[in-house]
């Protein structure tokens, strides 16, 4: 499952696939997305989910893109 | 619509690192044809130092075959090619073009006007041309008149008329700019290599084993440095050590990334890095070639360890080459071979970030975090991390390196292209980047910022420059550049 992941200035927040969660830290939010996914069906027992979030640069300002153009791609594997 | 990177080409068409790529490689093949017998970049505009001011003075065309223009069609066509070409960049990159094209003009109005003033001959003459030039005395600044006189502009902008720099801010990028030069620099490479191979040899080696030295005394010292003298918490502590050990913004952006920072963390840091690394480039190139005239090559090494980011680096490189090159001591040395030492050191720095930014994940993972089996990093990261202009730094370079070696009857052939490309070409990226390295300084950011500031401003003092310079003695110590004739 890929997402888009930025970050509001209080919390980070990933959206893709039909969910959209939010968390003031990491664990927050990958608490809250197991929660959602496990909700909807997307998760259980035996039929674990690999989610990749991807940043998006736009949230980072424009002046700072000529120096880097990637801030990261994190993968968690959530299973029940 | 968002921006982010999915595939390993992601970013190709719309990263300024890449448009560093494709510029440099469209204005290179262009030259490349002078082996075919056509010569397509000769109608570049190129200064001449001067003493009466007049048209014809002080600019000409810079190929053979194109004597015939005149300054004038010269000056337009070389407005004419690089708007285009810098403009369908802007147009990729997503920027506003409109904005961009008039901030385009004026930094190229400006970025001529200073560098045709900086070849006034009083300014720029050595002593032994004071003759030719019918002089009786001169600063003999070299080159890098034209490099301050860029800089001071481009500072005066930034921050005493911020209107102004505000609506410059789209067209000033000093990275994308001097990333481009940094591509035509291999070719200048390639070039002096074909004479000073074994040279050239021995100062990459030795750049990588200087960048290596200082990735691993920098980084834990400013790292420590930040926890225990400041107590920085962890992530902004590992985020400034990479940023002033490292190579800058882009270490600062890599490493936040890499531990997954809030991204308000590079973003302060990065206004920190690009303030101090005006302050390093406004004064070591000065104090260098002050106090070791007889370390040429230390001295751009030890620029290249020190200033963190590829702008200003490469900045003070070709400020130093002048400025050494101007002095008794190096009258004789080829132009260029201290601009290679800061930049060789610089790019080896810059191309293992994206490694660097890997390892201190997985350390983040399991060591900080602890979150085994739950997270994974891709090995793409390092892909998305890497340099790309250095693709074509390195291209060119080999590319003319290989024609010495391989084909050498082309070689005369080869160069004619090679020279307006290496030369006027990239000297002109070179003073866009002191122009708009300046208009994006402002140093009443720092204000705020005292804790971080006195961090980062004691560490390049009392660390990073002088075990720096230290590292670059050890590696670099007695190279002297290949001497003209």
């Amino acid at each position: 499952m890929d997402m888009i992941v930025g970050h509001n200035g209080k919390e980070w927040v990933a959206t893709g696939g039909g969910v959209e969660v939010r968390g003031c830290n990491w664990e927050e939010l990958d608490r809250t997305l197991q929660q959602r996914l496990a909700e909807q069906g997307m998760l259980s027992e035996g039929n674990p989910v690999q989610v990749c979030m991807r940043f998006d640069m736009d949230g980072l300002p424009r002046r700072l893109h000529q120096y880097s153009s990637h801030y990261f791609n994190r993968i968690v594997r959530f299973s029940v | 619509m968002s921006t982010v990177n999915r595939r390993w080409y992601s970013g190709m068409a719309s990263s300024e690192d890449w448009w560093a790529v494709w510029l440099g490689m469209i204005l290179f093949l262009a030259g490349f044809m002078s082996i075919a017998g056509v010569d397509l970049v000769g109608w570049m505009a190129k200064t001449r130092t001067w003493v009466d001011f007049s048209p014809d003075n002080v600019l000409q065309p810079a190929g053979a075959a194109y004597a015939g223009w005149g300054p004038w069609a010269s000056l337009g066509m070389t407005y004419a090619v690089f708007t285009i070409l810098t403009c369908a960049g802007a147009a990729a990159m997503r920027l506003d073009v409109r904005r961009f094209f008039l901030g385009w003009t004026i930094l190229f109005a400006i970025t001529w006007l200073t560098w045709i003033i900086g070849h006034e001959a009083h300014l720029k003459a050595t002593p032994n041309d004071f003759d030719k030039y019918g002089i009786e005395w001169g600063l003999s600044l070299g080159g890098g008149a034209s490099y301050l006189l860029a800089l001071v502009v481009g500072l005066a902008i930034g921050n005493f008329v911020k209107p102004l720099a505000r609506f410059l801010e789209e067209a000033a990028k000093p990275e994308w700019y001097i990333k481009t030069a940094i591509v035509f620099l291999g070719i200048k490479i390639g070039l002096m290599s074909m004479e000073a191979a074994g040279f050239a040899f021995e100062l990459a080696m030795a750049g990588i084993c200087a960048a290596f030295a200082a990735y691993l005394l920098f980084w834990p010292i400013m790292y420590a440095a930040g926890r225990r003298l400041f107590s920085l918490p962890r992530q902004w502590a590992a985020v400034l050590a990479s940023g002033i050990s490292i190579c800058g913004v882009s270490a600062a952006i890599a490493t936040a990334g890499a531990i997954r920072a809030k991204p308000v963390i590079p973003v302060m840091v990065s206004m920190l890095i690009v303030v101090f690394a005006m302050v390093e480039l406004i004064i070591l190139p000065g104090v260098y070639a002050a106090f070791a005239p007889n370390e040429p090559i230390v001295n751009g090494a030890a620029l290249g360890l020190t200033i963190k980011t590829d702008g200003a680096d490469a900045a003070a490189g070709a400020i130093l080459d002048e400025l050494m090159r101007a002095t008794e001591a190096g009258q004789g040395w080829q132009e260029g071979w201290i601009l290679a030492a800061a930049v060789m050191t610089k790019i080896w720095i810059d191309v293992f970030i994206g490694v660097w930014a890997f390892v201190l994940a997985l350390i983040w993972i399991y060591k900080v975090e602890r979150s085994p089996g739950q997270l994974s990093i891709g090995l793409s990261e390092i892909w998305f991390r890497f340099p790309k202009f250095v693709l074509g730094y390195l291209l060119t370079w080999f590319v003319y390196l290989g024609i010495a070696t391989f084909i050498p009857d082309l070689i005369e052939a080869a160069k004619t292209g090679a020279e307006t490309v290496q030369s006027p070409m990239r000297k002109m990226m070179f003073m866009l980047t002191f122009v708009s390295i300046g208009v994006i300084t402002d140093f009443s950011k720092l204000r705020g910022m005292k804790r971080l500031a006195l961090l980062y401003g004691g560490g390049l003092l009392f660390i990073i420059v002088p075990l720096g310079y230290f590292i670059a003695w050890v590696f670099h110590r007695g190279m002297l550049p290949p001497t003209t004739g």
